[in-house]
């Protein structure tokens, strides 16, 4: 029972895809990218002198035809992981998804321990 | 002068927190508690730690910038209400809140029905909290700490933070954060005199729903003055501080559910006491989280290491003792050890899971990049994908748990009409999901999914009404759970179909999109007593419907400040948002951002429905589970 | 006995929690960027604030071995205090120094100069920021020390006397 729980649960998480809504791709990079200068804003949200910049420099390479992920890896490269706001799937985050999931996995289990399928009465 | 009788006023209410401490500990080595003693002790120090309050709020209505508080956060042209609320808007301030409502808390808890020895071994364990509070408010953090010479003028006039809905939200965040504080003491008290049982659990709730209800509220209003005020479109940002709030509402959530099988069965009263004290922990973490500087957000307090580390140190020590309590003393479960899955108090059990598995999420997402900058010198950002691609999926499986939850029965189960019962629902539940689907006209995979679980839960709720022989037994339940229903439903229409239209206008252009279109009609200039104000009329045509909408740009004389303010007209199927771009300006043409947000209003309202639910339970007189 | 196991198992949890958020308590919070250094410098091309028929690339900052790469502009206060600073550099441990005018007009760039003194060998223009992102440039001023083409330091912010010193020595 139980595992035919989680399965679903895998299930919907594997085919659900990670961004939510349908922003334009412009803004979809501007919340997703930090304003380093700001205390937590995107640069979408902050109106500081930086943050213009960097929706400029980004419009102006949108138009020259790169892609959204050579946006990032450009600014990767010059402001470190944190400019993005999505965390890379590598091997150290692996553990924001790990973690969470591993304790579900033990309250699933905790709960298949302690309950039984019923016989059924009417 | 009110300053020093503020003072007086707080180091007398420790003098007698110390006292009631010592005189309770003594008496109880003799076996001879005094309680009529302690329930006085208790209501003095709430007076006085009221008077303080009182003190402090006089400081700010006058201003008397002779106190360092009220000179760094006040200004003599605030509007008064704005200067009152301004008390708590500060570190010190609001600390003074926060004990407090620990002080009343423990006050009220003493006119309750509970036996004398559990209920005073409350109020101590609740007094040693005060006392932590108390030390750290007088000798780090005075709130009446002069400044000298006394300056003419103060410092506070940040325009962005004078508005109703940011003044009133902290008092009831903390009734609901501080409040847990007493369900967390009465917890250890239970545990310590061994009387954690059913009977605990009954008297618990009507605590825990009140604090429950108002930290739902104080996140609500946060959620509230964001969406008006900030201009984003958006109401909830995954911002460290939010999140700070929505970990102990999560675990406050699986504690109210806990707690509510615990008044049923002797099975979950170990994890209900473990529940009650890490609620509060997770509150007190918040807490130092907020204050102490480490987190990078735009609700940052002014930060100061030395009083974190003040706050830290308490914590632990304060969780330790808990703990300690926990370990030696918990309830072991006297009742057989199997429950059947398909019953109400399994169900129980895995909301609990869910809930524990989005409160893991949140409090990783938010200290793994602390973590991975101290320990490994890496910066990393987690922003509001991760949340979403981890939460979505599992919010929409506990929508169908908490659809069968309420209609499973306690100890029978019957498969048969388990059947037919999802049939009905699953039916109806695919007829409406069409209808929306074939309205909204948006096939995506994830949006299907939630649109039919969250109806799925809706329609439960209805079943859930019909089954019952009164309406008014389960009315609480009834009213929160629709809410939430609704609540999901409404955010997931809203993240998938809202419209966003960023374009350079300039006066007399139209712009077309879709059914849209946006006249720029023209600028009006106005002048106020602390601003001068550009407002932009614009005519928005949708379909049929038309509405004027004015946004404008503030630029305010003191401090020198340039603010953007947005212009919002609410239909029941969506709020039509219009904001005008600070520092953006091309020749004649001024950039504009225009939202369509569906169903905004639907999202306000199911939160009250929830609120409501939480105020139905408070007030209702027998046990209706 | 096994009270004690999970008595120790919690107060090794609580140390251990401490300890951690004593160390970021106790973490400098101020800019400390990593990124961009030990990488080549980055190619880029723009016009020359002295000389109109040339232009300032990326080639000029390998004509030496150190190069002190500085973002300035007329209109930054905290240039103003750095300038000295700049100044000593070039005359007294004669290094060799390329601005980088920010986001800024030439007429106030130049007056700037003819008041405080050009301490800049020479001098790009880069009026839309878009070099200073090419470099990862946080705000103005930030000064980067470039040695073989590579980039060996770099620091957010006007210098002052740890920071020179620093830099003479990297020289």
């Amino acid at each position: 029972m139980i595992k035919k729980f989680f399965i679903t649960i895998l299930f919907f998480f594997l085919i659900t895809n990670v961004s939510f809504g349908n922003d334009q791709l412009k803004n979809k990079i501007y919340k997703n990218l930090r304003c380093v200068v700001c205390q937590g804003q995107t640069i979408y949200e902050s109106n500081s002198d930086f943050a213009v910049d960097l929706k400029k420099l980004v419009e102006k390479k949108l138009n020259n035809g790169e892609t959204e992920q050579q946006i990032y890896s450009y600014l990767i490269s010059r402001y470190g992981d944190w400019i993005v706001m999505t965390p890379k799937f590598n091997l150290s985050n692996v553990f924001l998804w790990i973690i969470p999931i591993g304790v579900f996995l033990i309250g699933l289990l905790t709960i298949s321990k302690i309950t039984r399928k019923s016989k059924f009465n009417s | 002068m009110i300053g020093t009788f503020g003072h007086i006023s707080l180091i007398s209410a420790l003098i007698l927190n110390i006292y009631l401490l010592l005189s309770y500990s003594l008496s109880s080595l003799k076996k001879n508690i005094n309680f009529r003693k302690t329930k006085h002790l208790n209501f003095l120090i709430s007076l006085f730690i009221f008077l303080a309050f009182i003190f402090l709020l006089w400081s700010f209505a006058i201003s008397d910038f002779s106190n360092t508080a009220v000179y760094q956060n006040s200004h003599s042209q605030k509007p008064l209400f704005y200067k009152i609320s301004g008390s708590w808007g500060n570190h010190e301030g609001s600390m003074v809140l926060f004990i407090l409502i620990l002080s009343f808390f423990s006050s009220f808890f003493s006119f309750s029905r509970i036996n004398e020895n559990l209920k005073y071994l409350t109020i101590f364990f609740q007094n040693i909290l005060i006392l932590f509070f108390l030390v750290f408010l007088i000798f780090t953090s005075n709130p009446f700490d002069i400044i000298s010479p006394t300056p003419k003028e103060g410092l506070g006039l940040n325009p962005i933070l004078q508005d109703p809905l940011l003044s009133i939200h902290p008092p009831f965040l903390y009734v609901g954060y501080v409040g847990f504080s007493i369900i967390f003491s009465f917890a250890l008290a239970g545990l310590y005199l061994q009387e954690f049982s059913m009977l605990w659990s009954k008297q618990a709730s009507f605590w825990i729903i009140i604090a429950w209800t108002f930290l739902t509220i104080g996140i609500g209003l946060g959620s509230i003055w964001a969406y008006y005020e900030l201009g984003w479109g958006g109401f909830w940002f995954w911002d460290p501080v939010e999140n700070a709030s929505l970990v102990p509402w999560l675990a406050s959530t699986a504690l109210l559910h806990s707690n509510i099988a615990s008044m049923k069965t002797e099975k979950f009263l170990s994890w209900t006491a473990l529940l009650a004290i890490v609620t509060f922990t997770t509150s007190l973490l918040g807490t130092f989280l907020v204050r102490s500087g480490i987190l990078n957000s735009v609700h940052a307090f002014a930060n100061d290491p030395d009083r974190g580390l003040y706050i830290l140190a308490a914590i632990m020590i304060i969780t330790f003792f808990a703990f300690l309590i926990f370990i030696l003393k918990f309830p072991k479960d006297r009742a057989p050890n199997i429950l059947v899955f398909w019953s109400r108090g399994s169900f129980i059990l895995i909301n609990n899971c869910f809930m524990i598995f989005f409160l893991v999420v949140v409090m990783v997402g938010t200290l793994y990049p602390i973590f991975l900058d101290a320990i490994f010198d890496k910066s990393i950002s987690v922003g509001p994908n991760y949340y979403n691609a981890l939460l979505a999926p599992f919010v929409i499986v506990l929508l169908w748990f908490m659809a069968h939850g309420p209609l499973l029965d306690w100890y029978k189960f019957n498969k048969l009409s388990l059947i037919k019962i999802i049939f009905k629902i699953s039916f109806l539940t695919l007829l409406s999901t069409l209808i929306v689907i074939f309205y909204f006209k948006d096939i995506s995979l994830l949006f299907v999914l939630g649109v039919f679980f969250s109806l799925y839960l809706i329609i439960s709720v209805l079943f859930d009404v019909f089954k019952q022989k009164v309406i008014s037994k389960n009315l609480a339940r009834i009213v929160s759970h629709f809410g939430f229903g609704i609540l999901i439903f409404s955010i997931f229409v809203n993240s998938f179909l809202s419209k966003e239209i960023d374009v350079p206008i300039k006066v007399g252009q139209t712009i077309k999109r879709d059914t849209i279109e946006i006249q720029f009609k023209n600028i009006v200039k106005s002048q106020e007593q602390n601003f001068e104000e550009i407002i932009g009329n614009f005519l928005v045509k949708d379909g049929t419907k038309s509405f004027e909408l004015s946004p404008s740009l503030r630029k305010y004389f003191q401090p020198s400040q340039v603010t953007s303010e947005t212009s919002i007209k609410n239909t029941i199927l969506g709020d039509y948002y219009l904001a005008i771009n600070l520092s953006e300006f091309d020749g004649d043409k001024i950039m504009i951002r225009f939202y369509h947000k569906p169903l905004m209003m639907w999202i306000w309202t199911s939160i009250i429905l929830i609120i409501l639910g939480g105020f139905i339970r408070i007030f209702k007189k027998q046990d209706a589970i | 006995m096994q009270y004690k196991a999970k008595i120790i198992i919690l107060s090794l949890l609580l140390i251990l929690i401490f300890l951690f958020f004593y160390k970021v308590l106790l973490t400098e919070k101020t800019y400390h960027p990593r990124s961009m250094i030990g990488k080549s410098v980055p190619e880029f091309s723009i016009e020359n604030f002295k000389d109109a028929n040339r232009k300032i690339t990326n080639q000029d900052l390998s004509a030496k071995e150190t190069i002190i790469l500085n973002f300035w502009a007329s209109w930054c206060v905290p240039c103003r205090v750095e300038h000295p600073m700049l100044l000593e550099l070039k005359k007294k441990n004669k290094l060799f120094l390329i601005g980088i005018n920010f986001k800024d007009s030439a007429s106030n760039a130049k007056k700037f100069l003819n008041e405080l003194g050009d301490p800049f060998d020479s001098i790009g223009s880069d009026p839309k920021g878009e070099v200073a992102i090419h470099f990862g440039v946080y705000g103005i001023p930030e000064t980067y020390v470039i040695k073989k083409n590579k980039i060996v330091f770099r620091h957010i912010g006007p210098l002052n006397q740890d920071v020179v010193n620093k830099i003479v020595s990297l020289k």
